[in-house]
């Protein structure tokens, strides 16, 4: 390796260039993300049980986890919501997250208020482990717990 | 990319570091970070992501290795921690295409078809793509480290002579000196980056 110079030299500019397109500010971000939201599964662990989870917090205080084991998980105001969400800026069915074999996506049920997917301002999104979504005062945390064959 | 390297020399021991992030110390994790999270994205770029996915990716990498990295026996017969972090990258590689439904689009997609990547032509596929991402984090370092070294007047001139393609006439203008001058400093930086690429590697190469 670096033995070759102009092979080094080739990598080398490209790894300049490369460099340049990388996000700080977006590395910064994902790097809090992962680090608050691993902090609150340590105050409140994950249950043992693979799968896909959603863990309400308030105010930084992490509640409870919810499972999506079905194929449609109603979120907002109302009590016949999957999780139901105590808060006046939430609207009665705020947003769904649907799953489409281990696929989940959250959408914005037209709510008044809408909802932050990791900070910006969202219609939808294909979720990802440790995404943070925010409706009202509440942040709903999306967690995949699963083995990892190595 | 202005990255800091003042903790590097903590990465000494690839046990220690190991055993720090068994220990989830807050800190250690920024320190793993700092380290590999360029590469991780630049790693995925080459494998296909586009900005945002390459992103996905190294947030489920992350969070991946929070959880099992309390399960992980270092082994050094087995190998070292940049293959198991290879292993999670490259399955939430694979889980992100899935997800955006365009697995198609996945470098080498059709030995990707099934989620294990086992075959010996796959894994040589990815694994010479890993190689190279990790060789351009070790010179992107490097350079970080040299820029600290030298003085900016002799950095520049690397700069502008080898990244932004200017003549050495032109920087020899730009800076008042000498046209043999910008080529001793576009040499010289060169030469301390290599050298300090081939020391990182021999530090990390524990790992």
């Amino acid at each position: 390796m670096f033995e070759n110079k102009y092979d080094t030299s080739a990598k080398l500019h490209t790894t300049l260039i490369s460099n340049k397109e990388i996000n700080e500010t977006h590395l910064a971000k994902i790097k809090n993300r992962v680090i608050y939201v691993n902090t609150l599964m340590k105050q409140l662990p994950l249950p043992s049980e693979n799968g896909a989870y959603i863990l309400l917090v308030k105010e930084g205080n992490p509640l409870s986890y919810f499972s999506l084991v079905k194929d449609s998980i109603s979120i907002g105001r109302s009590q016949d919501s999957y999780i139901p969400v105590d808060d006046g800026n939430v609207s009665r069915l705020h947003c769904v997250i649907e799953r489409n074999n281990s696929i989940f996506t959250i959408s914005d049920n037209e709510s008044k208020n809408g909802m932050t997917v990791n900070g910006e301002k969202m219609q939808s999104r294909i979720l990802c482990d440790g995404d943070i979504m925010r409706i009202g005062s509440y942040e709903l945390i999306f967690v995949l717990n699963k083995n990892l064959t190595m | 990319m202005a990255k800091e390297n003042k903790n590097y020399d903590q990465l000494n021991t690839s046990i220690t570091f190991i055993g720090k992030l068994k220990d989830e110390k807050e800190d250690m994790w920024s320190l793993f970070y700092d380290n590999y999270a360029s590469m991780i994205i630049n790693f995925a770029r080459k494998r296909g992501c586009s900005k945002e996915l390459s992103e996905d990716v190294l947030q489920e990498t992350a969070m991946a290795l929070f959880r099992y990295m309390p399960n992980f026996e270092y082994d050094r017969e087995k190998g070292k921690f940049r293959s198991f972090l290879f292993k999670i990258t490259e399955s939430k590689i694979i889980d992100a295409f899935r997800r955006s439904g365009k697995l198609s689009l996945l470098k080498n997609s059709e030995i990707f078809d099934s989620r294990a990547v086992n075959s010996e032509e796959e894994f040589a596929s990815s694994t010479h793509l890993w190689d190279q991402a990790w060789e351009e984090e070790l010179l992107s370092k490097a350079v970080v480290i040299v820029r600290q070294k030298v003085q900016s007047k002799t950095f520049n001139c690397f700069e502008k002579v080898f990244l932004k393609g200017l003549t050495a006439k032109e920087v020899a203008d730009e800076y008042r000196i000498n046209t043999n001058l910008v080529y001793q400093h576009k040499h010289k930086v060169f030469k301390m980056v290599v050298d300090v690429a081939k020391k990182l590697l021999k530090e990390y190469n524990n790992q």
